[in-house]
């Protein structure tokens, strides 16, 4: 059986794995070095700590709860999404060292990075160690640790990196297997289930489970632990596994696609001074973006001017949709509102416009749509929405919602427009007369001569409606009532209680 | 202006209501009103104890219950006479069986044809559901006439005048009065935050996000009458009182009927009874009855006849003839129970003479209380015993108490933490961290260390509730085994609802209400050594015949009480905790009654009284004994002057303050709940006082009070200790002579006692009991008694020790092999339908071993079996991979044996470490008598058990096993509060400290260490998992 020692050469590719201890702190920007003990979480368990933590006496995967009454320290939450991003902007960077990059993380292991394919690319670059050397040079310049591995497939240099040896770049496979054996087979985290039974039957390095495959075959481990772990295993030993034409079934390395993204100048022949002036170049610029998002099936909701002259000063304008578009007319429209009240910063040479982020058009039918009525209205108001919170500011724009709270001015919750609102209204509003209209806070009603006034004399006609409670906040204890104004106007007050005031809460339509 | 309440929900209504039942009437009787109504919801749960409180101030309850129908009425249901609370009682058991626990479903058309003489008062809320006020009052007037009324609660609520209006005006048309009917949730409106947090557990939301799920105020309490004449017009009022009037039942009229079926015709009770005890009698003294015995049954059957308890005994006995009849070992206990009627009876072993009972403390005419008798069955079979009463009654006559589920520290902290919104992951810390012997107060000191401020808002409303809420019930569970049987339908007298379990359904009251209330209860308990017994009987059977039941063991065995003498008692039945192990060499037990006085001696009782130690000098001739009067020795001679026993507290009382049996058994019930209330004090005066009226000192008296006081709620009857005993002897006469068979039945008969498995084999092994790992070919399910090398019976352990293996496949497996053993781990496969998960937990335990080599050769071959096929047969052999891994280390094998069984049979793993620092400075248990008294020791173990009595002041005792033996560890509090995290989590103890010898007037010397420094080294365990047991 020829395994390690006479195996052919399945391929001569040559993995780099760059494994990243610190991306979750660096995902949500934490300082790594700071003074006081910060750790971050996932599930309640550990997965990253600074310095100072180490110090304090908090260990890897211990319990949240535990490592805060530990040390004190402050507890992040583990944003996945956040290193993917970040993870995607390395491959960006690093897609200038290689075209094939890959991105590693699991559920099972905290930690995440990325594995290069170099076999390709060390031609280019004068050798392994000065790619590696220029790699991490790159990931240092992000601020980031870097733990690097080498090895003839992706699972074995992931592996290596944590094998902790240095790269000379003279390494052939065999080196590789060698220090590989040296691993704990702990080190397999995707696959906890095999591990754990493997260290039942007495398995405790690869060498061991090298040794079996030597002695015995790959199909021993196939049947016990499954094709996925077999497969594994191959591939981290690089285990020919007797096919006739090998590199046939051997996995294609994929290809790195760099992200693209809409950009467009235009430069003008002379200075523009004038607002106006920019209208008709815009229209253009978003035609264009308009023709790339059709061509490509995407939708923005957002983009970017930059208006710049020749002495390379630059401003930016940043244009957000409340729904992704695909036309160029509503960006447009939002853009204009964003300048109406401004002046142009100079004078300006030129006009670029980006998108980045861009999404598919989701697929939708139009054909059967019966309900074309309610959503051209539905859409014109999105429309004037999207136009009044560019005039007004996002914070101006909502819309009310009940939410049940136990003081009535908890009851009122502005709610984002994209939000359903909560119409179920609970019991008492059945048997009791509440108000639409609620005030933001409570008003103070003058007592004169006996008589309560508020924008008019108010007289009681119905209560009183007794709500005291609130304890665990602060205590409150009101009597309502329906109070009828002169001008025949309804409104829902209130005696405070503690205070002995009285108070306008609500009006009735 | 008088008024009777009507509305009342207590917190028997779960999580609703915010004030106990007697709380609710003691506000009643104060604020002078004529009478209360508790109107549980669907429930007559919290009755008696209102019953109780109402009686006590001489106060007028009403009985009824709050419905909410399923077309969405809801009202209150009065009973107004001893046929309506039965028609209410059976209402609320139909609508209760008809739904899961805990829940309810009562129809409309039910209420209007079961409920003919209850009074209603319609709760009217505001049209809904499109049904028109109208409809619904036609109906509910068809249906109920001159029994309905119109409910009017003014709680300040939202539209309550608007709909005030409309009652008034639906009175007048239909003619039915108006009622004012405030609900009360609390006794007082400082009770609102725990009614809100109350809510908040019911709905499972903190209380922050209720919002209107809250009661929007603090009005639901009892206000004084003034306030209410200011909210109702007086002619509401006034037809309270009317209904109250209306009112004639007292729960004191519930007579209850016994079953019948135990007499035949033409008998009558006691006739039959005589019958029985005659024939009793002779069973038990063949050679003739002597005269004392005739006296003292003549006396007893005739007290019976004329309290009328025949049924009583008649009931027992047919219970435990049953059990005789299946051959499910029992035994009464109780001093009723140990009555010459029930030695007769075959009810209990204790024969007259053995002991002192007081025959005024079971059945007394003054107090016309049924007896006490608990009888105790085999725990594995107890169940069959339960089906037998549930056939021979049926499900309507025979129904099991409940028991009322409070909330605790733990619970508290929990749910009260919840409601405030407080974050999950502390309060699961601060539970997980409250000890089990953590007071209320200590709490605070929990937060503080938990690093959090203690005086911040939320944390003191927190607690406040959490004190507040302490005691509350939350739910009804089943008592562990008081069945109540009645004539008629039990029904009758209390609802019955489905408990948790299937097909098993319990009443509303609990033990306490049942004695309140003076209803016939029979515990049919589960006691876990009758069934190891029955097993040990049966293992000796198999080869010795001559020992067949428990009557054939020898009495008063010399070689059994000098093994007891020497504290060697682990597994014998109550002697094995430390506590008890440390007295036997100081109190050397020779005889049976010195057994009696053993089991009894070592409880709070007469620790707190300070009897301990006197007894143990005058029994040792330190001390002189004597009594101040021949009366008083009378009483105490049996314990050399010392009151020891619940009894002689009683008859003290009797003898020489001049109590009678009444006033001395209710003595006995302030005794038991003197922490719960302060009634034992009412009794000092009389009690002094009668014996300074006898001449006795006023130094004597004072001493006396203080020892009775020091009973309080954990004295122990003598009649309980007796019964007791004998099981204590035949376990240890077993243990004694029969070792073998004495571990393997304990073993079988897990979990029970205060040992592991692991312990048990431990102790079994110094008792040089041959161990035989669990077998492929050898092993049953159970583990069983066989012959070891030395032709000694030793134990083979069984696959039900084998842990996480499926229990049914695992009882197969035996059969499976029939006489012919596995040949190979394939042979397994195809001859069993054990999983792939079955045979590599097997491996695992190296079960496997005789046929696949050691555990990792075993695991190996079991990963590469494949599913058996008939079909497949031919293709289905498995091609041998050998294994090239290293046999696992000794290490190794010791901690994978306790991973999958808890227990090893190798080395000790303080045996592996023995050599090594720092445990190689360590000194063995073995060796800690050679050590001086008071000298420095250094010992070290695993943790198999923490005890902390409530006697000991706070100390805490720790059990450390080594290879030796157990170590027994007495940490002070002090050191407690330094070493706490340690005390909580360590697995490996390595404890510097004295040691502490007792040698004289001892049989054995008593070793305890006393700690000064712990050090935790159970990471050095790499794992072992030795689950520690903990104790109150």
């Amino acid at each position: 059986m020829a395994i390690f020692t006479s195996h052919r050469q399945t391929s001569a590719r040559l993995w780099l794995a760059l494994r990243l201890p610190d991306l979750p702190a660096h995902a949500l920007g934490l300082a790594i070095d700071a003074p006081e003990p910060e750790v971050i979480t996932a599930k309640r368990q550990l997965v990253w700590m600074n310095a100072a933590a180490t110090t304090a006496g908090i260990q890897m995967a211990m319990d949240a709860t535990t490592a805060q009454l530990l040390s004190g320290c402050t507890l992040h939450e583990r944003d996945q999404c956040k290193e993917q991003l970040c993870l995607a902007e390395l491959a960006e960077g690093l897609y200038q060292f290689s075209p094939y990059i890959e991105t590693y993380n699991s559920e099972q292991v905290p930690q995440s990075g990325l594995l290069l394919e170099i076999s390709s690319c060390l031609l280019l670059f004068g050798g392994t160690g000065a790619l590696s050397s220029g790699i991490a040079q790159f990931i240092g310049q992000q601020n980031l640790t870097l733990v690097v591995g080498l090895a003839h497939s992706k699972a074995a240099a992931w592996l290596l990196s944590f094998a902790g040896y240095a790269i000379s770049g003279d390494e052939e496979k065999t080196d590789f297997i060698e220090l590989l054996k040296l691993l704990p087979i702990d080190l397999l985290h995707d696959f906890p289930k095999q591990v754990d039974a493997l260290e039942k039957t007495g398995f405790i390095t690869l060498a061991d489970i090298a040794r079996q495959i030597e002695a015995q075959t790959i199909s021993s481990f196939k049947k016990r632990f499954g094709h996925e772990f077999a497969d594994y295993l191959c591939e981290l030993f690089g285990i020919d596994q007797d096919f006739q034409q090998n590199s046939l079934f051997e996995t294609p390395v994929r290809l790195f696609q760099p992200s693209e993204y809409f950009a467009e100048q235009l430069q003008f022949d002379y200075p523009l001074h004038q607002l106006d002036q920019l209208q008709v170049p815009m229209e253009t610029l978003l035609q264009k973006l308009a023709e790339y998002l059709r061509k490509r099936q995407l939708q923005t909701q957002h983009i970017e001017w930059v208006l710049s002259d020749i002495y390379h000063n630059r401003d930016a304008l940043q244009v957000y949709a409340d729904s992704p578009q695909s036309h160029w007319q509503l960006l447009f429209d939002l853009s204009l509102i964003q300048l109406e009240n401004r002046d142009l910063p100079f004078e300006v040479d030129t006009l670029s416009l980006h998108c980045r982020a861009a999404m598919p058009v989701q697929a939708r039918s139009h054909t059967l749509d019966f309900d074309l009525g309610r959503k051209i209205n539905r859409h014109s108001f999105s429309i004037t929405a999207a136009k009044l919170k560019a005039r007004l500011g996002d914070a101006s724009v909502y819309k009310l919602s009940y939410c049940d709270g136990y003081l009535p001015q908890d009851t009122n919750q502005r709610i984002l427009l994209t939000e359903q609102s909560q119409q179920d209204l609970p019991e008492i509003h059945q048997r009791a007369q509440r108000p639409n209209w609620l005030l933001d806070s409570p008003s103070l009603i003058d007592v004169r001569k006996q008589g309560l006034y508020w924008r008019g004399r108010i007289r009681l006609i119905a209560g009183p409606e007794r709500i005291q409670g609130n304890w665990w906040r602060e205590p409150s204890a009101r009597d309502y009532f329906i109070g009828l104004r002169q001008d025949q106007q309804r409104l829902w007050i209130f005696l405070d209680l503690h205070k002995q005031q009285w108070f306008v809460q609500g009006i009735f339509a | 202006m008088r008024y009777a309440h009507l509305f009342t929900t207590t917190n028997f209504t779960f999580l609703t209501g915010a004030s106990h039942p007697p709380e609710l009437v003691y506000q009643a009787a104060e604020l002078g009103y004529d009478a209360i109504a508790i109107t549980d919801e669907c429930s007559l749960a919290g009755v008696v104890k209102a019953f109780v409180a109402a009686e006590e101030l001489d106060f007028k309850l009403i009985i009824g219950s709050r419905f909410k129908l399923t077309n969405g009425m809801q009202l209150l249901a009065i009973a107004p006479s001893r046929t309506a609370y039965a028609e209410l009682s059976g209402f609320i058991t139909l609508a209760r069986r008809r739904a899961a626990k805990g829940e309810y479903e009562a129809h409309f058309d039910d209420l209007r044809f079961r409920l003919r003489h209850c009074l209603i008062i319609w709760l009217g809320y505001l049209e809904r559901d499109g049904v028109a006020p109208e409809s619904v009052v036609e109906q509910l007037s068809n249906a109920f006439k001159e029994r309905l009324w119109i409910g009017i609660d003014h709680q300040w609520s939202g539209g309550e005048q608007e709909q005030f209006s409309v009652w008034l005006e639906l009175s007048r048309k239909k003619n039915i009065p108006l009622v004012a009917c405030p609900q009360a949730l609390m006794h007082i409106r400082e009770r609102k935050p725990l009614q809100d947090a109350l809510t908040s557990i019911r709905h499972n939301i903190p209380i922050a996000e209720l919002g209107t799920l809250l009661e929007p105020n603090a009005e639901a309490y009892l206000k004084p009458v003034a306030q209410l004449m200011q909210l109702y017009p007086d002619a509401l009022l006034a037809q309270t009182t009317e209904i109250a009037d209306l009112c004639n039942f007292s729960l004191s009229e519930l007579q209850y009927q016994y079953p019948l079926e135990l007499v035949p015709e033409g008998r009558t009770p006691i006739q039959h009874l005589r019958t029985l005890v005659h024939e009793g009698k002779h069973q038990r003294w063949p050679q003739g009855v002597p005269d004392y015995v005739e006296q003292l049954l003549e006396k007893e059957l005739a007290l019976i006849e004329e309290v009328r308890y025949e049924y009583y005994f008649l009931t027992v006995h047919d219970l435990v003839l049953f059990a005789r009849a299946k051959h499910i070992l029992c035994q009464g206990r109780g001093s009723a129970a140990n009555s010459v009627v029930c030695y007769c009876l075959f009810v209990t072993e204790i024969s007259p003479g053995q002991i002192n009972v007081l025959f005024e403390r079971f059945i007394s005419k003054e107090r016309d209380e049924p007896p006490d008798i608990d009888i105790d069955f085999e725990h594995q079979r107890r169940e069959e015993v339960i089906q037998y009463i549930y056939e021979k009654y049926g499900r309507e006559r025979a129904a099991i108490a409940a028991t009322v589920i409070t909330y605790r520290s733990r619970s508290a902290v929990r749910d009260v933490g919840k409601a405030l919104g407080m974050e999950a992951s502390l309060l699961d810390h601060l539970a997980k961290n409250i000890a089990w012997w953590d007071k209320s107060k200590d709490l605070s000191t929990r937060l503080s260390l938990a690093g959090l401020q203690v005086h911040q808002k939320t944390l003191q409303l927190f607690f406040k509730l959490v004190e507040q809420i302490a005691g509350f019930p939350r739910h009804l569970s089943q008592h562990v085994g008081g069945f109540v049987i009645s004539q008629g339908k039990v029904s009758d007298l209390v609802p019955v609802e489905n408990a948790s379990m299937p097909e098993r359904t319990l009443i509303q009251w609990d033990k306490e209400d049942l004695e309140s209330m003076r209803l016939l209860k029979v515990d049919v308990l589960a006691l876990g050594m009758l069934t190891a017994l029955r097993k040990m009987l049966d293992y000796i059977q198999a080869y010795n015949p001559a020992i067949k039941s428990l009557a054939d063991i020898p009495r008063e065995d010399p070689a059994t009480y000098e093994m007891l003498c020497r504290g060697d008692s682990l597994g014998v039945f109550q002697v094995e905790s430390r506590a008890q192990m440390a007295m036997l060499p100081r109190l050397q037990p020779r005889c049976f009654y010195d057994l009696v006085i053993e089991i009894a001696i070592v409880r709070p009782g007469p620790i707190q009284g300070d009897m301990v130690h006197p007894y143990l000098r005058r029994r040792s001739g330190l001390e002189p004994i004597t009594y101040p009067s021949d009366a008083i020795k009378n009483v105490l001679s049996p314990t050399l002057g010392i009151p020891i026993f619940q009894e002689q507290v009683m008859r003290l009382s009797m003898v020489a303050a001049g109590f009678t049996g009444d006033e001395a058994d209710r003595l006995r019930r302030a005794i038991s709940n003197w922490r719960k209330n302060s009634k034992l004090l009412l009794f000092e005066d009389k009690f002094k006082g009668g014996l300074l009226k006898n001449g006795y000192t006023q130094e004597f008296a004072d001493r006396l009070f203080e020892q009775v006081k020091g009973f309080g709620g954990y004295g122990f009857p003598e009649a309980h200790s007796a019964s007791f005993a004998i099981l204590c002897y035949v376990s240890s006469w077993i243990k004694c002579h029969h070792p073998a068979a004495f571990y393997c039945a304990l073993l079988n008969s897990q979990s029970m006692g205060f040992y592991s498995p692991s312990q048990l084999i431990q102790d079994a092994r110094r008792h040089h009991v041959g161990i035989m790992p669990v077998d492929i070919n050898k092993s049953c399910y159970e583990n069983s008694l066989a012959l070891d090398a030395k032709k000694h019976w030793g134990i083979r352990l069984g696959f039900r020790e084998v842990k996480s293996l499926d229990a049914c496949h695992a009882q197969q497996i035996e059969h499976w092999r029939g006489n012919e053993p596995f040949i190979s781990l394939d042979d397994v496969a195809r001859r069993t339908e054990l999983t792939a998960s079955d045979l590599q937990i097997l491996a695992s335990a190296d079960v496997l071993k005789i046929l696949s080599g050691n555990r990792h050769e075993s695991r190996w071959r079991a990963a590469a079996i494949q599913p058996y096929s008939e079909l497949l047969d031919k293709h289905n052999h498995n091609p041998v991979d050998d294994l090239f891994t290293a046999a696992p280390s000794q290490e190794k094998e010791i901690l994978d044996d306790y991973r999958t069984l808890g227990l090893t049979l190798r080395e000790h793993p303080m045996a592996l470490l023995r050599n090594q620092p720092p445990f190689d400075k360590c000194t063995t248990q073995a060796a800690l008598t050679s050590v001086r008294h008071k000298g420095f020791v250094r010992v070290a173990g695993l943790v198999t058990g923490h005890q902390r009595p409530g006697t000991a002041n706070g100390t805490l005792f720790i059990t450390l096993e080594d290879e030796t033996g157990n170590i027994n560890v007495v940490v002070w509090k002090g050191t407690q509060e330094t070493y706490r995290k340690i005390l909580l989590t360590a697995k490996l103890l390595l404890i510097k400290g004295t040691v502490e010898i007792a040698t004289e007037q001892v049989a054995a010397p008593v070793v305890h260490v006393i700690a000064g420094q712990l050090h935790d080294y159970t990471d050095v365990l790499n794992g072992l998992l030795v689950k520690a047991r903990s104790f109150k």
